[in-house]
Protein backbone atom coordinates (compact mmCIF):
# COMPACT_ATOMS: atom_id res chain seq x y z
CA UNK A 1 0.00 0.00 0.00
CA UNK A 2 2.63 2.12 1.12
CA UNK A 3 4.35 1.69 -2.25
CA UNK A 4 1.08 2.60 -4.36
CA UNK A 5 0.88 5.57 -2.40
CA UNK A 6 4.41 6.69 -3.14
CA UNK A 7 4.35 5.93 -6.60
CA UNK A 8 0.67 8.40 -6.33
CA UNK A 9 2.94 10.96 -5.01
CA UNK A 10 5.66 10.63 -7.55
CA UNK A 11 3.49 11.39 -10.18
CA UNK A 12 1.55 14.02 -8.54
CA UNK A 13 5.44 15.31 -8.28
CA UNK A 14 6.10 14.78 -11.60
CA UNK A 15 2.74 16.82 -12.85
CA UNK A 16 3.33 19.76 -10.44
CA UNK A 17 7.16 19.93 -12.26
CA UNK A 18 5.98 19.68 -16.03
CA UNK A 19 2.96 22.19 -14.83
CA UNK A 20 3.81 24.76 -12.59
CA UNK A 21 6.71 26.87 -14.82
CA UNK A 22 4.23 26.62 -17.37
CA UNK A 23 1.97 28.50 -15.03
CA UNK A 24 3.59 30.93 -13.03
CA UNK A 25 5.05 33.35 -15.32
CA UNK A 26 8.72 34.64 -15.65
CA UNK A 27 10.23 37.58 -14.01
CA UNK A 28 12.40 38.78 -16.30
CA UNK A 29 15.46 41.84 -16.21
CA UNK A 30 16.47 43.54 -18.71
CA UNK A 31 20.19 44.28 -18.54
CA UNK A 32 20.41 46.16 -22.20
CA UNK A 33 18.44 48.18 -23.86
CA UNK A 34 18.60 45.98 -26.84
CA UNK A 35 17.43 43.39 -24.29
CA UNK A 36 14.36 45.32 -23.06
CA UNK A 37 13.06 46.38 -26.57
CA UNK A 38 12.90 42.82 -28.27
CA UNK A 39 11.14 41.56 -24.78
CA UNK A 40 8.71 44.33 -25.34
CA UNK A 41 8.35 44.08 -29.20
CA UNK A 42 7.41 39.94 -28.72
CA UNK A 43 4.70 40.76 -26.17
CA UNK A 44 6.95 39.73 -22.69
CA UNK A 45 6.81 43.14 -21.64
CA UNK A 46 4.75 42.79 -19.28
CA UNK A 47 7.05 39.90 -17.70
CA UNK A 48 9.93 42.22 -17.27
CA UNK A 49 10.46 43.63 -13.56
CA UNK A 50 13.77 45.48 -14.38
CA UNK A 51 16.10 47.40 -16.37
CA UNK A 52 19.02 49.24 -16.66
CA UNK A 53 19.79 52.88 -17.96
CA UNK A 54 19.32 53.96 -21.17
CA UNK A 55 15.95 51.18 -21.37
CA UNK A 56 14.08 54.04 -22.82
CA UNK A 57 11.86 52.42 -25.20
CA UNK A 58 8.74 51.62 -25.30
CA UNK A 59 7.36 54.06 -23.29
CA UNK A 60 6.50 51.60 -20.68
CA UNK A 61 10.23 50.96 -20.49
CA UNK A 62 11.15 54.07 -18.84
CA UNK A 63 9.07 53.27 -15.76
CA UNK A 64 10.34 49.97 -14.76
CA UNK A 65 13.19 50.08 -11.97
CA UNK A 66 16.51 50.40 -12.69
CA UNK A 67 18.89 48.26 -11.27
CA UNK A 68 22.75 49.85 -12.70
CA UNK A 69 24.03 50.14 -15.92
CA UNK A 70 24.27 47.21 -18.70
CA UNK A 71 27.85 47.08 -17.58
CA UNK A 72 27.74 47.58 -14.16
CA UNK A 73 24.84 45.47 -12.08
CA UNK A 74 23.50 46.68 -8.93
CA UNK A 75 23.27 42.52 -7.79
CA UNK A 76 20.94 43.14 -4.43
CA UNK A 77 18.82 45.77 -6.73
CA UNK A 78 18.32 43.16 -9.16
CA UNK A 79 17.54 40.28 -6.43
CA UNK A 80 14.79 42.42 -4.69
CA UNK A 81 13.28 42.40 -7.82
CA UNK A 82 12.67 38.27 -6.90
CA UNK A 83 13.82 37.59 -11.01
CA UNK A 84 13.72 34.33 -12.38
CA UNK A 85 14.82 35.40 -15.78
CA UNK A 86 17.47 37.39 -17.01
CA UNK A 87 18.83 38.67 -20.74
CA UNK A 88 22.23 40.27 -20.49
CA UNK A 89 24.41 41.71 -23.28
CA UNK A 90 27.69 39.62 -22.01
CA UNK A 91 27.91 37.08 -19.17
CA UNK A 92 31.40 38.24 -18.05
CA UNK A 93 30.11 41.29 -16.56
CA UNK A 94 30.27 41.50 -12.66
CA UNK A 95 27.63 40.32 -11.17
CA UNK A 96 26.26 38.19 -13.89
CA UNK A 97 27.92 34.68 -12.09
CA UNK A 98 26.09 35.93 -9.02
CA UNK A 99 22.75 36.13 -10.23
CA UNK A 100 23.10 32.50 -11.23
CA UNK A 101 24.13 31.13 -8.53
CA UNK A 102 21.24 33.08 -6.35
CA UNK A 103 19.32 30.63 -8.98
CA UNK A 104 18.52 33.80 -11.54
CA UNK A 105 18.25 31.72 -15.44
CA UNK A 106 20.93 33.76 -17.74
CA UNK A 107 20.74 34.43 -21.37
CA UNK A 108 22.92 36.30 -23.02
CA UNK A 109 22.37 38.32 -26.51
CA UNK A 110 25.26 40.19 -27.64
CA UNK A 111 24.51 40.90 -31.53
CA UNK A 112 27.39 41.65 -33.12
CA UNK A 113 26.15 41.19 -37.07
CA UNK A 114 22.71 42.16 -37.82
CA UNK A 115 21.90 38.80 -38.68
CA UNK A 116 22.29 38.12 -34.88
CA UNK A 117 19.69 40.25 -34.09
CA UNK A 118 16.61 38.18 -35.60
CA UNK A 119 18.49 35.14 -33.73
CA UNK A 120 18.82 36.91 -30.71
CA UNK A 121 14.64 37.43 -31.37
CA UNK A 122 14.21 33.82 -31.88
CA UNK A 123 16.14 32.70 -28.79
CA UNK A 124 14.89 35.16 -26.44
CA UNK A 125 11.03 34.66 -27.59
CA UNK A 126 11.72 30.79 -27.15
CA UNK A 127 13.24 31.38 -23.74
CA UNK A 128 10.44 33.57 -22.32
CA UNK A 129 7.95 31.14 -24.18
CA UNK A 130 6.56 33.78 -26.45
CA UNK A 131 8.01 32.11 -29.33
CA UNK A 132 5.35 32.24 -32.02
CA UNK A 133 5.53 36.31 -31.80
CA UNK A 134 9.01 36.42 -32.14
CA UNK A 135 8.70 33.92 -35.26
CA UNK A 136 6.17 36.48 -36.45
CA UNK A 137 8.77 39.59 -35.49
CA UNK A 138 11.99 37.59 -36.79
CA UNK A 139 10.36 37.01 -40.18
CA UNK A 140 8.85 40.36 -40.82
CA UNK A 141 12.28 41.91 -40.05
CA UNK A 142 14.23 39.34 -42.52
CA UNK A 143 11.33 40.07 -45.37
CA UNK A 144 12.13 43.76 -44.51
CA UNK A 145 16.46 42.92 -44.52
CA UNK A 146 15.89 41.28 -47.80
CA UNK A 147 14.17 44.02 -49.29
CA UNK A 148 17.50 46.30 -48.43
CA UNK A 149 19.63 47.24 -51.79
CA UNK A 150 22.96 45.53 -50.52
CA UNK A 151 24.08 44.80 -54.11
CA UNK A 152 23.78 48.33 -55.18
CA UNK A 153 27.28 49.68 -56.24
CA UNK A 154 29.42 50.55 -53.53
CA UNK A 155 29.65 53.89 -52.04
CA UNK A 156 31.93 54.56 -49.58
CA UNK A 157 31.07 56.24 -46.35
CA UNK A 158 32.95 57.54 -43.22
CA UNK A 159 30.84 56.90 -40.00
CA UNK A 160 31.42 59.45 -37.03
CA UNK A 161 30.95 57.76 -33.82
CA UNK A 162 32.43 60.58 -31.83
CA UNK A 163 33.15 63.63 -32.82
CA UNK A 164 36.13 64.78 -30.45
CA UNK A 165 38.73 62.40 -29.99
CA UNK A 166 37.12 61.68 -33.86
CA UNK A 167 36.35 58.06 -33.37
CA UNK A 168 35.03 55.32 -36.08
CA UNK A 169 34.08 52.15 -36.68
CA UNK A 170 36.23 49.02 -37.21
CA UNK A 171 36.18 46.01 -38.95
CA UNK A 172 33.85 43.30 -37.32
CA UNK A 173 31.79 45.88 -35.76
CA UNK A 174 28.29 46.00 -35.44
CA UNK A 175 27.94 49.43 -37.01
CA UNK A 176 30.32 47.93 -40.43
CA UNK A 177 27.49 45.01 -40.43
CA UNK A 178 24.51 47.37 -40.88
CA UNK A 179 26.43 49.63 -43.24
CA UNK A 180 27.51 46.93 -45.39
CA UNK A 181 23.84 45.61 -45.40
CA UNK A 182 22.91 48.85 -46.77
CA UNK A 183 25.45 48.89 -49.22
CA UNK A 184 27.63 51.08 -48.21
CA UNK A 185 31.37 50.57 -47.85
CA UNK A 186 32.84 51.67 -44.67
CA UNK A 187 35.96 53.63 -45.65
CA UNK A 188 37.56 52.21 -42.19
CA UNK A 189 36.37 49.00 -42.54
CA UNK A 190 40.22 47.13 -43.01
CA UNK A 191 41.21 48.58 -39.35
CA UNK A 192 41.53 45.73 -36.84
CA UNK A 193 40.11 47.65 -34.04
CA UNK A 194 36.65 48.23 -32.30
CA UNK A 195 36.49 52.10 -32.22
CA UNK A 196 39.63 53.22 -33.82
CA UNK A 197 40.69 56.75 -33.30
CA UNK A 198 41.20 58.71 -36.38
CA UNK A 199 42.80 61.75 -37.77
CA UNK A 200 41.32 63.93 -40.16
CA UNK A 201 43.99 63.46 -42.44
CA UNK A 202 42.97 59.82 -42.60
CA UNK A 203 39.64 60.62 -43.47
CA UNK A 204 40.38 63.19 -46.02
CA UNK A 205 42.85 60.27 -47.76
CA UNK A 206 39.86 57.89 -47.38
CA UNK A 207 37.83 60.19 -49.59
CA UNK A 208 34.62 58.51 -48.41
CA UNK A 209 31.18 60.18 -51.03
CA UNK A 210 29.14 60.10 -47.94
CA UNK A 211 29.24 61.02 -43.60
CA UNK A 212 26.92 59.55 -41.69
CA UNK A 213 26.72 61.40 -37.98
CA UNK A 214 24.75 59.72 -35.02
CA UNK A 215 22.32 62.77 -34.09
CA UNK A 216 23.11 62.18 -30.55
CA UNK A 217 25.07 64.79 -28.13
CA UNK A 218 26.32 66.68 -30.97
CA UNK A 219 25.78 69.36 -32.75
CA UNK A 220 24.99 68.04 -36.04
CA UNK A 221 24.93 71.79 -38.41
CA UNK A 222 28.40 72.64 -36.57
CA UNK A 223 29.84 68.89 -37.80
CA UNK A 224 27.98 69.13 -41.30
CA UNK A 225 30.20 72.48 -42.13
CA UNK A 226 33.37 70.74 -40.27
CA UNK A 227 33.08 67.94 -43.32
CA UNK A 228 31.95 70.72 -45.89
CA UNK A 229 35.27 72.32 -45.30
CA UNK A 230 37.49 69.00 -45.24
CA UNK A 231 36.08 66.96 -47.87
CA UNK A 232 34.71 69.48 -50.07
CA UNK A 233 31.30 71.63 -50.57
CA UNK A 234 29.36 68.19 -52.29
CA UNK A 235 30.00 66.08 -49.46
CA UNK A 236 26.94 64.34 -48.06
CA UNK A 237 26.31 64.14 -44.33
CA UNK A 238 23.39 62.16 -43.16
CA UNK A 239 22.29 62.57 -39.61
CA UNK A 240 20.63 59.74 -37.91
CA UNK A 241 18.76 58.46 -34.72
CA UNK A 242 21.81 56.90 -32.68
CA UNK A 243 19.31 54.73 -31.40
CA UNK A 244 18.37 52.78 -34.73
CA UNK A 245 21.49 51.85 -36.46
CA UNK A 246 23.75 50.95 -33.06
CA UNK A 247 21.20 49.12 -30.72
CA UNK A 248 20.70 45.96 -31.73
CA UNK A 249 17.02 45.64 -31.15
CA UNK A 250 13.52 45.67 -33.43
CA UNK A 251 14.06 48.96 -34.53
CA UNK A 252 17.16 48.32 -36.01
CA UNK A 253 15.80 48.07 -39.51
CA UNK A 254 13.78 51.23 -39.06
CA UNK A 255 17.61 52.91 -39.24
CA UNK A 256 18.25 50.93 -42.18
CA UNK A 257 15.57 51.50 -44.05
CA UNK A 258 15.84 55.42 -43.12
CA UNK A 259 19.70 55.31 -44.57
CA UNK A 260 18.73 54.04 -47.80
CA UNK A 261 15.60 56.29 -48.36
CA UNK A 262 18.28 59.03 -47.38
CA UNK A 263 20.94 57.62 -49.59
CA UNK A 264 17.87 56.91 -52.31
CA UNK A 265 16.96 60.92 -52.52
CA UNK A 266 19.83 61.24 -54.28
CA UNK A 267 20.50 58.52 -56.23
CA UNK B 1 83.30 78.01 -28.10
CA UNK B 2 81.70 76.08 -26.21
CA UNK B 3 78.35 75.36 -25.82
CA UNK B 4 77.71 74.69 -22.67
CA UNK B 5 79.58 77.62 -21.94
CA UNK B 6 77.90 80.47 -23.99
CA UNK B 7 73.75 80.51 -23.51
CA UNK B 8 73.41 82.62 -26.71
CA UNK B 9 74.97 80.11 -28.73
CA UNK B 10 72.85 77.05 -26.75
CA UNK B 11 69.79 79.12 -27.36
CA UNK B 12 70.43 79.66 -31.46
CA UNK B 13 71.56 76.42 -31.88
CA UNK B 14 68.55 74.91 -30.21
CA UNK B 15 66.18 76.67 -31.97
CA UNK B 16 68.24 75.85 -35.37
CA UNK B 17 67.71 72.48 -34.02
CA UNK B 18 64.01 72.46 -33.18
CA UNK B 19 63.10 74.41 -36.71
CA UNK B 20 64.53 71.82 -38.67
CA UNK B 21 62.92 69.01 -36.81
CA UNK B 22 59.25 70.73 -37.14
CA UNK B 23 60.24 71.37 -40.80
CA UNK B 24 60.92 67.83 -41.39
CA UNK B 25 57.62 66.18 -39.14
CA UNK B 26 55.88 68.68 -40.65
CA UNK B 27 55.91 66.32 -44.01
CA UNK B 28 54.89 63.36 -42.36
CA UNK B 29 51.58 62.54 -42.05
CA UNK B 30 49.07 60.09 -43.87
CA UNK B 31 51.11 61.22 -47.16
CA UNK B 32 54.19 62.60 -47.22
CA UNK B 33 53.58 66.33 -48.13
CA UNK B 34 56.70 68.72 -48.87
CA UNK B 35 56.66 71.47 -46.90
CA UNK B 36 58.18 73.78 -49.74
CA UNK B 37 56.20 72.34 -52.58
CA UNK B 38 52.63 70.89 -52.13
CA UNK B 39 51.44 69.67 -55.01
CA UNK B 40 47.55 70.60 -54.73
CA UNK B 41 45.37 72.82 -52.53
CA UNK B 42 44.19 70.78 -50.43
CA UNK B 43 47.65 69.65 -49.25
CA UNK B 44 48.82 73.34 -48.47
CA UNK B 45 45.39 73.10 -46.19
CA UNK B 46 46.27 69.90 -44.62
CA UNK B 47 50.35 71.72 -44.17
CA UNK B 48 48.73 74.99 -42.91
CA UNK B 49 45.60 73.91 -41.17
CA UNK B 50 46.03 70.67 -39.97
CA UNK B 51 49.70 69.84 -39.14
CA UNK B 52 51.38 72.68 -38.24
CA UNK B 53 48.81 74.71 -35.43
CA UNK B 54 49.03 70.84 -34.01
CA UNK B 55 52.99 70.96 -34.20
CA UNK B 56 53.32 74.38 -32.95
CA UNK B 57 50.54 73.10 -29.98
CA UNK B 58 52.98 70.14 -29.37
CA UNK B 59 56.41 72.77 -29.36
CA UNK B 60 55.08 74.89 -26.90
CA UNK B 61 52.77 72.38 -24.55
CA UNK B 62 55.93 70.22 -24.35
CA UNK B 63 58.44 72.71 -23.86
CA UNK B 64 56.06 74.45 -20.79
CA UNK B 65 55.84 71.10 -19.20
CA UNK B 66 59.31 70.38 -19.57
CA UNK B 67 59.92 74.04 -17.68
CA UNK B 68 56.83 73.27 -15.16
CA UNK B 69 59.00 70.26 -14.31
CA UNK B 70 62.38 71.68 -14.22
CA UNK B 71 60.96 74.46 -11.52
CA UNK B 72 58.86 72.08 -9.40
CA UNK B 73 62.51 69.96 -9.03
CA UNK B 74 64.45 72.58 -7.70
CA UNK B 75 61.17 74.08 -5.55
CA UNK B 76 60.32 71.32 -4.00
CA UNK B 77 64.43 69.87 -3.77
CA UNK B 78 63.14 66.57 -5.04
CA UNK B 79 64.40 64.92 -8.26
CA UNK B 80 60.52 63.03 -8.21
CA UNK B 81 58.75 66.14 -9.12
CA UNK B 82 56.99 66.52 -12.22
CA UNK B 83 54.20 69.48 -13.24
CA UNK B 84 51.51 67.09 -11.66
CA UNK B 85 52.77 66.31 -8.63
CA UNK B 86 50.60 69.26 -6.40
CA UNK B 87 47.66 67.82 -7.92
CA UNK B 88 46.99 70.51 -10.46
CA UNK B 89 46.35 68.14 -13.14
CA UNK B 90 43.81 66.27 -11.58
CA UNK B 91 41.64 69.34 -10.37
CA UNK B 92 42.19 70.32 -14.18
CA UNK B 93 40.59 66.63 -14.86
CA UNK B 94 38.05 67.15 -12.36
CA UNK B 95 37.40 70.37 -13.98
CA UNK B 96 37.60 69.25 -17.92
CA UNK B 97 35.58 66.15 -16.91
CA UNK B 98 32.53 67.53 -15.19
CA UNK B 99 32.03 69.88 -17.93
CA UNK B 100 31.95 67.31 -20.31
CA UNK B 101 29.16 65.82 -18.20
CA UNK B 102 27.23 69.22 -17.93
CA UNK B 103 27.83 70.44 -21.71
CA UNK B 104 28.60 67.28 -23.71
CA UNK B 105 27.76 68.59 -27.14
CA UNK B 106 30.10 71.78 -26.29
CA UNK B 107 34.15 71.81 -27.45
CA UNK B 108 35.25 75.10 -25.52
CA UNK B 109 33.42 74.27 -22.48
CA UNK B 110 36.07 71.37 -21.52
CA UNK B 111 39.17 73.38 -21.93
CA UNK B 112 37.34 76.12 -19.75
CA UNK B 113 36.51 73.84 -17.16
CA UNK B 114 40.44 72.19 -17.27
CA UNK B 115 41.33 76.12 -16.55
CA UNK B 116 38.99 76.41 -14.15
CA UNK B 117 39.65 73.26 -12.50
CA UNK B 118 43.73 73.94 -12.84
CA UNK B 119 42.94 77.06 -11.14
CA UNK B 120 41.05 75.89 -8.39
CA UNK B 121 43.82 73.30 -7.52
CA UNK B 122 46.62 76.14 -7.72
CA UNK B 123 44.65 78.06 -5.02
CA UNK B 124 44.25 75.18 -3.03
CA UNK B 125 48.12 74.50 -3.31
CA UNK B 126 48.98 78.34 -2.60
CA UNK B 127 47.58 78.22 0.73
CA UNK B 128 50.93 75.68 1.41
CA UNK B 129 52.67 77.21 0.29
CA UNK B 130 54.93 78.86 3.36
CA UNK B 131 55.54 75.12 4.09
CA UNK B 132 58.53 73.45 3.47
CA UNK B 133 59.49 71.30 0.89
CA UNK B 134 58.50 68.07 2.52
CA UNK B 135 54.83 69.50 3.46
CA UNK B 136 54.46 70.64 0.51
CA UNK B 137 54.98 67.61 -1.48
CA UNK B 138 53.15 65.48 0.89
CA UNK B 139 50.11 68.40 0.94
CA UNK B 140 50.22 67.90 -2.88
CA UNK B 141 50.29 64.18 -3.28
CA UNK B 142 47.12 63.81 -0.40
CA UNK B 143 45.89 66.61 -2.87
CA UNK B 144 46.40 64.65 -6.32
CA UNK B 145 44.85 61.44 -4.55
CA UNK B 146 41.52 63.27 -3.31
CA UNK B 147 41.34 64.96 -6.88
CA UNK B 148 42.05 61.40 -8.16
CA UNK B 149 38.98 59.86 -6.61
CA UNK B 150 36.64 62.85 -7.49
CA UNK B 151 37.57 62.00 -11.01
CA UNK B 152 37.13 58.59 -10.20
CA UNK B 153 33.50 59.13 -9.12
CA UNK B 154 32.90 61.35 -12.17
CA UNK B 155 33.94 58.55 -14.82
CA UNK B 156 31.83 56.37 -12.63
CA UNK B 157 28.37 58.41 -13.39
CA UNK B 158 29.76 59.03 -16.54
CA UNK B 159 27.51 57.07 -19.81
CA UNK B 160 29.96 55.18 -21.54
CA UNK B 161 30.28 57.53 -24.37
CA UNK B 162 31.59 60.12 -22.35
CA UNK B 163 34.20 58.21 -20.65
CA UNK B 164 35.64 57.16 -23.75
CA UNK B 165 36.32 61.09 -24.36
CA UNK B 166 37.35 61.74 -20.51
CA UNK B 167 40.07 58.65 -21.19
CA UNK B 168 41.40 60.26 -24.61
CA UNK B 169 41.58 63.83 -22.70
CA UNK B 170 43.76 62.49 -19.77
CA UNK B 171 45.73 60.58 -22.05
CA UNK B 172 46.57 64.00 -23.79
CA UNK B 173 45.23 64.98 -27.01
CA UNK B 174 46.88 67.88 -29.17
CA UNK B 175 44.36 67.69 -31.84
CA UNK B 176 41.50 70.02 -30.30
CA UNK B 177 42.70 72.78 -28.60
CA UNK B 178 40.92 75.58 -28.23
CA UNK B 179 44.24 77.85 -27.46
CA UNK B 180 45.32 79.96 -30.32
CA UNK B 181 48.66 78.88 -31.53
CA UNK B 182 50.07 82.36 -30.78
CA UNK B 183 48.90 82.60 -27.66
CA UNK B 184 50.38 79.20 -26.51
CA UNK B 185 53.85 80.27 -28.04
CA UNK B 186 53.55 84.16 -26.50
CA UNK B 187 53.26 81.94 -23.19
CA UNK B 188 56.36 79.73 -23.81
CA UNK B 189 57.97 82.49 -24.78
CA UNK B 190 56.92 84.72 -21.40
CA UNK B 191 57.30 81.43 -19.07
CA UNK B 192 61.04 80.37 -20.59
CA UNK B 193 61.74 84.72 -19.48
CA UNK B 194 60.80 84.45 -16.88
CA UNK B 195 62.53 81.52 -15.81
CA UNK B 196 66.08 82.97 -17.19
CA UNK B 197 65.29 85.98 -14.66
CA UNK B 198 65.37 83.71 -11.67
CA UNK B 199 67.70 81.39 -13.27
CA UNK B 200 70.38 82.80 -10.94
CA UNK B 201 68.49 82.67 -7.67
CA UNK B 202 67.21 78.88 -8.28
CA UNK B 203 70.81 78.10 -8.63
CA UNK B 204 71.51 78.74 -5.27
CA UNK B 205 68.22 77.52 -4.08
CA UNK B 206 69.87 74.48 -5.32
CA UNK B 207 72.49 74.77 -2.40
CA UNK B 208 69.99 74.94 -0.23
CA UNK B 209 67.30 77.48 1.45
CA UNK B 210 69.50 79.10 4.30
CA UNK B 211 72.88 78.88 1.89
CA UNK B 212 70.26 81.07 -0.39
CA UNK B 213 69.21 83.11 2.23
CA UNK B 214 73.10 83.92 2.87
CA UNK B 215 73.38 84.66 -0.59
CA UNK B 216 71.02 87.25 -0.90
CA UNK B 217 67.80 85.59 -1.71
CA UNK B 218 64.26 86.46 -0.67
CA UNK B 219 63.48 82.57 -0.57
CA UNK B 220 60.06 82.80 0.82
CA UNK B 221 58.96 84.98 -1.69
CA UNK B 222 60.79 83.30 -4.59
CA UNK B 223 59.35 80.31 -3.59
CA UNK B 224 55.91 81.75 -3.52
CA UNK B 225 56.81 83.14 -7.16
CA UNK B 226 57.99 80.14 -8.29
CA UNK B 227 55.03 77.91 -7.05
CA UNK B 228 52.60 80.53 -8.98
CA UNK B 229 54.38 80.27 -11.78
CA UNK B 230 55.10 76.54 -12.39
CA UNK B 231 51.45 76.28 -11.26
CA UNK B 232 50.18 78.80 -13.80
CA UNK B 233 52.05 77.50 -16.92
CA UNK B 234 51.31 74.02 -16.18
CA UNK B 235 47.07 75.40 -16.28
CA UNK B 236 48.17 76.80 -19.87
CA UNK B 237 49.56 73.11 -20.75
CA UNK B 238 46.76 71.27 -19.24
CA UNK B 239 44.43 73.39 -20.83
CA UNK B 240 45.69 73.38 -24.12
CA UNK B 241 46.82 69.76 -24.33
CA UNK B 242 44.87 67.50 -21.56
CA UNK B 243 46.87 65.64 -19.32
CA UNK B 244 50.43 64.58 -20.98
CA UNK B 245 53.15 62.60 -18.74
CA UNK B 246 56.52 61.84 -18.72
CA UNK B 247 57.93 64.86 -20.20
CA UNK B 248 57.87 67.35 -17.59
CA UNK B 249 59.23 64.39 -15.22
CA UNK B 250 61.99 63.59 -17.40
CA UNK B 251 63.10 65.88 -19.90
CA UNK B 252 64.83 68.42 -17.20
CA UNK B 253 66.98 65.35 -16.19
CA UNK B 254 68.05 64.48 -19.23
CA UNK B 255 68.86 68.29 -20.33
CA UNK B 256 71.01 68.03 -16.84
CA UNK B 257 72.97 64.71 -18.03
CA UNK B 258 73.77 66.50 -21.49
CA UNK B 259 74.40 70.30 -20.38
CA UNK B 260 75.16 70.79 -16.82
CA UNK B 261 72.84 71.23 -13.26
CA UNK B 262 72.91 75.71 -14.09
CA UNK B 263 69.89 76.62 -14.02
CA UNK B 264 70.00 79.22 -17.33
CA UNK B 265 71.23 76.31 -19.55
CA UNK B 266 68.63 73.57 -18.08
CA UNK B 267 65.73 75.93 -18.76
CA UNK B 268 66.60 77.09 -22.60
CA UNK B 269 67.30 73.63 -23.20
CA UNK B 270 63.98 72.01 -21.57
CA UNK B 271 62.14 74.63 -23.17
CA UNK B 272 63.18 73.17 -26.44
CA UNK B 273 63.90 70.06 -25.80
CA UNK B 274 60.70 69.36 -24.21
CA UNK B 275 58.95 71.20 -26.85
CA UNK B 276 60.84 68.82 -29.81
CA UNK B 277 60.29 65.15 -27.91
CA UNK B 278 56.22 66.05 -27.90
CA UNK B 279 56.15 67.04 -31.45
CA UNK B 280 58.66 63.77 -32.20
CA UNK B 281 55.75 61.65 -30.02
CA UNK B 282 52.72 63.52 -31.24
CA UNK B 283 53.98 62.55 -35.16
CA UNK B 284 54.93 59.07 -33.98
CA UNK B 285 50.88 58.73 -32.64
CA UNK B 286 49.62 60.10 -35.44
CA UNK B 287 51.57 57.87 -37.93
CA UNK B 288 52.61 54.84 -36.18
CA UNK B 289 49.15 53.08 -36.69
CA UNK B 290 47.66 55.05 -39.39
CA UNK B 291 44.80 55.01 -40.42
CA UNK B 292 44.37 55.24 -36.28
CA UNK B 293 45.63 57.37 -33.66
CA UNK B 294 47.05 56.41 -30.50
CA UNK B 295 46.95 58.79 -26.96
CA UNK B 296 50.26 60.34 -26.98
CA UNK B 297 50.69 60.21 -23.59
CA UNK B 298 51.78 56.58 -24.12
CA UNK B 299 54.30 57.63 -26.95
CA UNK B 300 56.26 60.14 -24.55
CA UNK B 301 56.83 57.29 -22.48
CA UNK B 302 57.99 54.98 -25.17
CA UNK B 303 60.27 57.62 -26.76
CA UNK B 304 61.71 59.06 -23.78
CA UNK B 305 62.50 56.20 -21.04
CA UNK B 306 64.51 54.61 -22.98
CA UNK B 307 67.01 58.04 -24.06
CA UNK B 308 66.67 58.47 -20.45
CA UNK B 309 67.87 55.17 -19.17
CA UNK B 310 70.93 54.86 -21.69
CA UNK B 311 72.07 58.24 -21.23
CA UNK B 312 71.94 57.47 -17.17
CA UNK B 313 73.78 54.57 -18.01
CA UNK B 314 76.26 56.27 -20.01
CA UNK B 315 76.96 58.60 -17.57
CA UNK B 316 77.05 56.12 -14.64
CA UNK B 317 79.78 54.20 -15.70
Amino acid sequence: MSICFLKRLFVLLLCLCAVSPAVAAERILALAPHACEILYAIGAGKDVVGAVSYCDYPEAAKKLPRVGAYNRINVEAAIALKPTMAIVLDIKTPGIKQLETLGVKIIQSYPKLVDDVLSDIRHIGEATRHYKQATLLANHLQQRLDRLESSRTQISVFYEVWPEPLLTAGNNTFIHDVLKRIGLKNVFGDVQLEAPRVNIEAVIAAKPQIVIIPSEKRNVHERTLFWKKWLGEDIRVISVNPDLVHRPGPRLLDGMEYLQQELNLEH
Amino acid sequence: MNIKQNPWLLFTSLLAVSVVVAWVLLGLGEHWINPFSPSSDMESRILWELRSPRLLTAFAVGGMLALAGAWFQVLLGNPLAEPYVLGVAGSAAVGAVSSMALMPDSTWAVSLGAFIGAWVGIAVVLSFSHLGSARLLLAGVVLAAFWAAILMLLIALLPERGVVRAYAWMMGDLSNSVLPVWSLILAWITALGCGLVLSLSLDKLLLGEKHAASLGVDVTRLRKFLLLLASAVTAIAVTAAGTIGFVGLVVPHLMRLLFGSLHQRVLIASAFGGGVLLMLADTAARTVISPAELPVGVLTAVIGVPVFLWLLLRRGT
